[in-house]
């Protein structure tokens, strides 16, 4: 998807990407998965944990967009609207999960191994020490609910605004404010004999 | 001064610096007090710096290639039409001739259909036809399985009788032609040409 020097030099926003896309330059098209490729991809990897999982769900998110590009209207910010597709997808993604999880628990014995923390992450020499801190830091973005990881993903990893937090999640910006600040009590409680380290 | 519990809930706008005076002020009055509060304050802007500073995950090398799979199979199926056949001049005159190829087909079909002996179908109306013409299927010691299996013969609107000894019955469409041939159209049995060369739809 290589981007000709003419069209670097516009920088059109998003909004003018999509609106060009629904006109049917699919060139646009091509701008807004440049664009957004990483970025939905690190928020949903931290979410779901998973790479493979969070590639099929960022292409879903494209395939939607594609598929639906005619609902966008200008009224809401490109941003929130292809953040709320993949919001919505990687929910669903992890309610099928656990849903495996649940048919095959027997198998998986008495502790929930997705929480387990491996062997190699644990051995110093194995990895460097920030991936080693990078995979702890996941394994307890991991261990929050929920309604509390994708607040904390949204605000403290993509750093979006609180007012954008919430027209993605569809919640108050009160509620937004109220969730990040209990998963960073909660976060640092859980990472402390790291975060001292720092010091 | 405010509790411990209460304060927390004003760590992030702390850190953020977002608490209007009156709540910074007496935040840090707190803080300066209480050594535990002031470490979590602490631990909550290293805490962000770290989230922050996550390395990014690097899609994988085949991502886009996938995705652009992806997009052509749907848009195969949004408009199967228009996706096999995008306005490029090339494509477009492939498609004008393969039309042209279509076309001539069928007007050259239709005209061997007029002429004597042609092609056409016939279809039974019976659940277990028995095929008494001397067909390859019945020489097979095949049966017929299911109702209304259609067949091509020699001739078009030929339904094969329920059971040997039964009329032929002939569509009004095909009858002309039965007859234009001159074929005993009360026979049980088709001529040996008329047999069954297609036995799918």
């Amino acid at each position: 998807m290589a981007e000709s020097p003419e069209k670097q030099e516009s920088r059109p926003t998003d909004e003018d990407l999509i609106e060009r896309f629904q006109g049917g330059d699919l060139y646009a098209f091509d701008l807004i998965v440049k664009n957004y490729k990483q970025q939905l991809l690190n928020f949903v990897f931290r979410f779901l944990g998973n790479q493979e999982e969070a590639e099929d769900v960022v292409q879903e998110t494209f395939l939607r967009v594609f598929r639906n590009r005619s609902a966008y209207r200008r009224v809401a910010k490109f941003s929130t609207w292809i953040y709320t597709i993949a919001g919505n997808l990687a929910r669903t993604e992890l309610r099928r999960r656990r849903r495996r999880r649940f048919l095959s628990i027997s198998d998986m014995g008495v502790q929930d191994k997705d929480y387990e923390i491996s062997a190699e992450v644990l051995n110093p020499e194995a990895q460097t020490d920030g991936a080693l801190k990078d995979e702890i830091i996941q394994a307890e973005i991991a261990r929050l609910s929920p309604k509390f990881r994708e607040v904390i993903i949204l605000r403290d990893i993509q750093e979006l605004s609180y007012e954008e937090i919430s027209k993605i999640l569809r919640i108050p910006i009160g509620t937004v404010k109220s969730r990040v600040n209990r998963a960073r009590l909660r976060l640092q409680n859980r990472l402390k004999h790291l975060l001292d380290k720092d010091r | 001064m405010n509790s411990c519990q209460e304060i927390s809930e004003l760590f992030s706008d702390y850190v953020e610096k977002t608490l209007v005076e009156k709540d910074r002020q007496a935040m840090d009055v707190h803080l300066r007090a209480c050594a535990a509060c002031r470490d979590t304050v602490g631990r909550i802007a290293k805490l962000r710096h770290n989230l922050k500073s996550l390395m990014a995950l690097e899609a994988s090398p085949d991502f886009e290639m996938v995705l652009r799979t992806r997009m052509r199979l749907e848009r195969h199926r949004m408009r199967p039409w228009a996706s096999a056949m995008p306005l490029s001049p090339v494509r477009a005159m492939a498609f004008a001739a393969f039309l042209i190829v279509l076309i001539s087909g069928a007007v050259f079909s239709y005209l061997r259909f007029l002429s004597p002996g042609s092609p056409a179908f016939v279809q039974t109306s019976s659940s277990q036809a028995n095929l008494s013409a001397p067909s390859p299927a019945k020489a097979a010691g095949a049966t017929l399985a299911k109702s209304y299996q259609r067949y091509v013969y020699a001739l078009e609107g030929v339904t094969i009788p329920d059971a040997p000894g039964a009329a032929l019955r002939i569509s009004s469409v095909g009858l002309a032609k039965y007859q234009a041939l001159q074929v005993d159209t009360s026979a049980a049995s088709l001529p040996a040409e008329l047999d069954p060369v297609l036995v799918s739809f």
